[in-house]
């Protein structure tokens, strides 16, 4: 079995939402709801404002809480890819899975069934997603989790010569 | 032969079993570890209890369980129609099943231990029956429209509605109505007849129509009535019916996806 996930930068997003609209549009057949959600947050007044963006869908847990906290056993986890999805026709919308889960990831679509990102199923693995190959910064990367790993401690060493904070965001929740 | 009660005690101690056992596995232990995996992401957190518990059960404001639990409003996002029928089911069992169990506890147990006679053969009885003949129609109504729609609209509806789900429950009812006609057509004197305005013509045509042993027939009805409501209390956690306990819980704290957006916010605050 692989595990792919999604890691995220936080130092190169710019918050431009451009994942959340590619996004949409490649899963438009199924989606009704935003899947993907840039989250902003400010702190401070001018001159002194600092920010970040965080750009967050479902990350295909390894021992998913959403799959555990359904009562019909309607989401799954993938053998082959790791990837997390609902099963519409089994799925009653009572949204226990979105108490569960950590990145407030499941969103209720207008068919009363829960949606979330399903790592476009739709396209074949080894290219990239479509919120990954829209981001103009590269802040969102996908691959298996291994590789992901390897990338992020990279980053980070690279980066702690220049400063004490990497914040990244490694998106795969084991526990 | 087993006297009716009999019968009617063990298929409920039977179908409590099934129940509890699926309640327990399909929707406490779920609830439990909802609760206990949101409590290990804000260990550590160094936050007061209150806080704490706050963040693992959020309590929605009075608007979002008016339109998530009681009008279910979001159903009308999918149509009008859907939503009319689902509030027609859901407010008909609701009634139904607190009038029934008024009945029970207010009425026979009262009668039993008390010698309290007013909910039983008195003119409360006519009352509960009232409410429960029209609480029954909505019910009625709004499965037989499930079902024909469900029918008709077989290929778009089928992802979203079960049809044994619905028939189980149209089941429940029809029998329920069926069990107080027959039981009606045999006493034709009974003082509560008014009260039963949906059954008492039918009763009526079929006690002036056929001349059957209707007590006997009254009995059997009654006991098919009672397996059916008993398959689908031991069904209800097994089924899409756990949405019963689940969906108004869910929906209130999750709050329209207020609840997801705290969470996004808190882990983007927590990179800040
Ligand atoms: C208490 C709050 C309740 C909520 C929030 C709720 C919500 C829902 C939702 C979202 C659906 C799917 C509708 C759709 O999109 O097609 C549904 C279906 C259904 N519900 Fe409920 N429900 C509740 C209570 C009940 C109760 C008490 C009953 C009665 C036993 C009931 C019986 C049904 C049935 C039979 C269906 C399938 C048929 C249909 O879609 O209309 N529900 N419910
Ligand atoms: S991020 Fe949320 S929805 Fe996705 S697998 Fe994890 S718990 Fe489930
Ligand atoms: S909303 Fe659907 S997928 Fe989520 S817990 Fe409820 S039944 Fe399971």
């Amino acid at each position: 079995m692989s595990q792919y996930g999604f890691y995220f930068d936080k130092e190169k997003c710019v918050g431009c939402r451009a994942c959340e609209i590619a996004c949409q549009i490649w899963n438009d057949s199924v989606q009704t709801v935003k899947w993907r959600n840039v989250a902003m947050t400010f702190e401070g007044s001018y001159p002194d404002v600092s920010n970040v963006n965080v750009s967050m869908a479902c990350m295909h847990c390894g021992d998913a809480p959403c799959k555990k906290a359904c009562p019909r056993q309607a989401i799954t986890k993938d053998d082959e890819t790791g990837r997390v999805t609902v099963n519409r026709e089994l799925c009653v919308g009572c949204m226990l899975c979105l108490w569960a889960c950590p990145f407030g990831a499941p969103q209720l679509g207008i068919h009363g069934r829960m949606e979330k990102c399903t790592f476009c199923e739709d396209r074949p693995m080894g290219i990239k997603r479509a919120c990954e190959e829209i981001c103009p910064t590269q802040a969102i990367v996908t691959g298996k989790i291994e590789d992901l790993a390897k990338f992020s401690k990279q980053n980070v060493s690279g980066r702690l010569l220049h400063d004490e904070s990497p914040g990244v965001l490694l998106g795969h929740e084991g526990n | 032969m087993m006297d009716k009660f009999t019968f009617f005690w063990c298929l409920i101690i039977v179908a409590m079993t099934f129940f509890f056992i699926g309640v327990y596995k399909n929707f406490a232990v779920k609830i439990g570890f909802i609760l206990w995996v949101n409590n290990r992401r804000h260990n550590g957190e160094g936050i007061g209890w209150r806080e704490n518990l706050a963040l693992l059960i959020p309590l929605p404001n009075r608007q979002v369980v008016m339109d998530e639990a009681l009008l279910q409003r979001r159903i009308k996002n999918r149509s009008e129609f859907l939503w009319l029928r689902h509030l027609l089911i859901f407010s008909g069992f609701v009634v139904i099943f607190a009038l029934d169990l008024f009945l029970t506890f207010a009425g026979h147990y009262a009668h039993h231990y008390f010698h309290y006679e007013y909910f039983l053969s008195g003119p409360g009885k006519g009352l509960l029956k009232f409410g429960m003949e029209l609480s029954g129609a909505a019910l009625f109504i709004g499965l037989s429209l499930g079902m024909i729609h469900r029918i008709v609209y077989a290929k778009a509806e089928k992802t979203y509605v079960e049809l044994k789900l619905l028939l189980l429950l149209w089941l429940v009812t029809a029998t329920g109505f069926l069990a107080e006609g027959i039981r009606l057509a045999g006493q034709p004197n009974d003082p509560l007849m008014l009260s039963s305005f949906i059954m008492r013509p039918i009763a009526q045509w079929l006690g002036t129509s056929f001349s059957w042993n209707w007590p006997v027939l009254a009995d059997g009805v009654w006991c098919l009535h009672a397996t059916f409501a008993a398959a689908f209390f031991a069904y209800i956690p097994f089924s899409k019916f756990i949405h019963i306990l689940s969906a108004p819980l869910g929906r209130s704290i999750t709050q329209n996806g207020e609840y997801a957006y705290q969470k996004r916010q808190r882990i983007s605050e927590g990179l800040l």
